[in-house]
């Protein structure tokens, strides 16, 4: 299978990137590891006039901590994400998400900026995000901004990143001393989008009182979901199972799934619900 | 829609040309290059028959585009045996049966190959997850991990002599 014609552009640097997408605007699609883009372009589901490859712009790859977060540069491989070595306890979520996308070839060529930048709901690293709280670096021709992972995705392969605008870097907030996560992801075979993924963090304090809570999901809606109402009910009380079930039947209604062939619209809430406690209890076992 | 040039190292030979944009990297591989070791299977980046190594990672070659490649290094099943002696990843699929049509087999052998670089000694578990991305119709996969896992002791026992031989012979 072949794309439709495009004219390619493998610019050096961010500058001359962001000047190719003002030029062509609209038209214009940023390509990163192209693991999700060219599928879409070779079945012909789109097709893209001019592609600017940042694979090229060596300063978009770098996997570096300051005390608030793990920042990643948004052409990283996933793999190099994947197999970074020093997450520890607090960001043990990322290790679990990032090895769970797609297979270990598609990882290879990946890129953690694309993950997040594609907006298909299905993909991993948006849940991740949201529910760690954490943000992305978004350059255009005006400069930078940022933006919170909570209100970066408007509908499926939309998002509030403009045609002339590049995510650079990715920001994974650590949540300091006890705290930990995890991301679950029910899928069909190896390889597979899933049917519904949680990821969950969370941080208690001294007295076993939970200080912070995050839970966001995948693959049930138009966009990854964080699941505000339940993540807030779980804040500043201890972390009962009865707790849980509450937030958990919060959760279950905070999502819009489809029905399909992979389940009815109650099955996958009653997936979520439970995979919101799984998350919960697997993300305190950790602590 | 302009073309581009293109360079591309194929198991350490040098390859240019003027190519479409859109030319997918499987396909350089096989039309431009004449190398046909590497298959097309589902050209959906699911069944990895593609398989190739890329500046030292194995990827999909049905889902990156020539232009991409431009300037990278690259390993095909070509590239595997030395001076006309199999690679021992290969002896071992031979030995072990791990191939039945063969369509899968070259993607099988990069994906191993690419895993015993960064992993001498893997595990079962390691092996299948490396594997997760490469689909067999034909064997089951338990000779395919066999396979792996006898490559693995035989590379590890090549080292070996290779530290063996390295011995000053006279003392």
């Amino acid at each position: 299978m072949r794309p439709t014609e495009f004219d390619y552009f493998a610019p050096g640097t961010l500058e001359e990137a962001i000047g190719l997408l003002k030029k062509y605007d609209d038209e214009a699609k940023v390509l990163a590891g192209g693991q999700s883009l060219l599928p879409l372009l070779k079945s012909r589901v789109t097709s893209i006039p001019y592609l600017v490859d940042i694979g090229n712009i060596d300063s978009l790859t770098y996997i570096t901590k300051n005390d608030r977060a793990l920042l990643v540069g948004s052409t990283t491989k996933v793999s190099a994400l994947e197999n970074y070595r020093n997450f520890g306890k607090n960001l043990a979520i990322l290790k679990e998400a990032t090895a769970s996308i797609a297979d270990p070839l598609i990882r290879n060529m990946g890129t953690v900026g694309g993950n997040i930048a594609h907006g298909d709901p299905g993909n991993d690293l948006p849940a991740v995000l949201m529910a760690l709280d954490g943000s992305v670096t978004v350059t255009g021709p005006e400069g930078q901004r940022h933006v919170r992972a909570r209100d970066l995705y408007l509908d499926s392969y939309t998002t509030v990143v403009k045609s002339n605008e590049i995510i650079t870097e990715v920001q994974f907030p650590d949540w300091g001393t006890r705290s930990s996560g995890t991301y679950i992801k029910f899928k069909k075979p190896a390889g597979d989008f899933s049917i519904a993924a949680i990821a969950i963090q969370l941080k208690v304090n001294k007295d076993g009182l939970c200080e912070k809570f995050g839970s966001a999901v995948a693959s049930v809606g138009p966009t990854p979901i964080y699941l505000k109402r339940s993540s807030e009910a779980m804040v500043g009380s201890k972390i009962t199972p009865m707790a849980m079930e509450k937030a958990a039947e919060e959760a279950a209604g905070e999502i819009s799934p489809t029905a399909d062939r992979d389940g009815t619209v109650d099955q996958k809430r009653d997936l979520v619900r439970k995979l919101f406690i799984e998350g919960t209890r697997k993300s305190l076992r950790k602590l | 829609m302009a073309k581009k040039d293109v360079n591309i190292t194929i198991n350490g030979k040098e390859y240019s040309s003027k190519v479409e944009p859109r030319l997918l990297l499987v396909h350089f591989i096989r039309d431009v290059a004449g190398l046909t070791g590497t298959h097309v299977g589902c050209d959906t980046s699911n069944c990895g028959a593609c398989t190739v190594v890329l500046d030292g990672k194995a990827v999909k070659s049905c889902t990156v585009l020539a232009v991409q490649a431009d300037n990278k290094r690259i390993t095909t099943v070509e590239g595997l045996a030395r001076n006309g002696k199999l690679h021992p990843v290969q002896e071992a699929f031979v030995d072990k049966h791990g191939l039945q049509c063969g369509y899968c087999t070259s993607g099988m052998l990069m994906t191993s190959f690419w895993l015993l670089q960064k992993n001498h000694n893997p595990t079962e578990k390691e092996i299948r997850e490396a594997l997760s991305g490469n689909l067999c119709r034909c064997t089951g996969y338990e000779n395919i991990v066999k396979a792996v896992k006898e490559a693995a002791k035989e590379i590890s026992a090549e080292q070996n002599k290779d530290l063996v031989r390295e011995e000053p012979i006279e003392a």
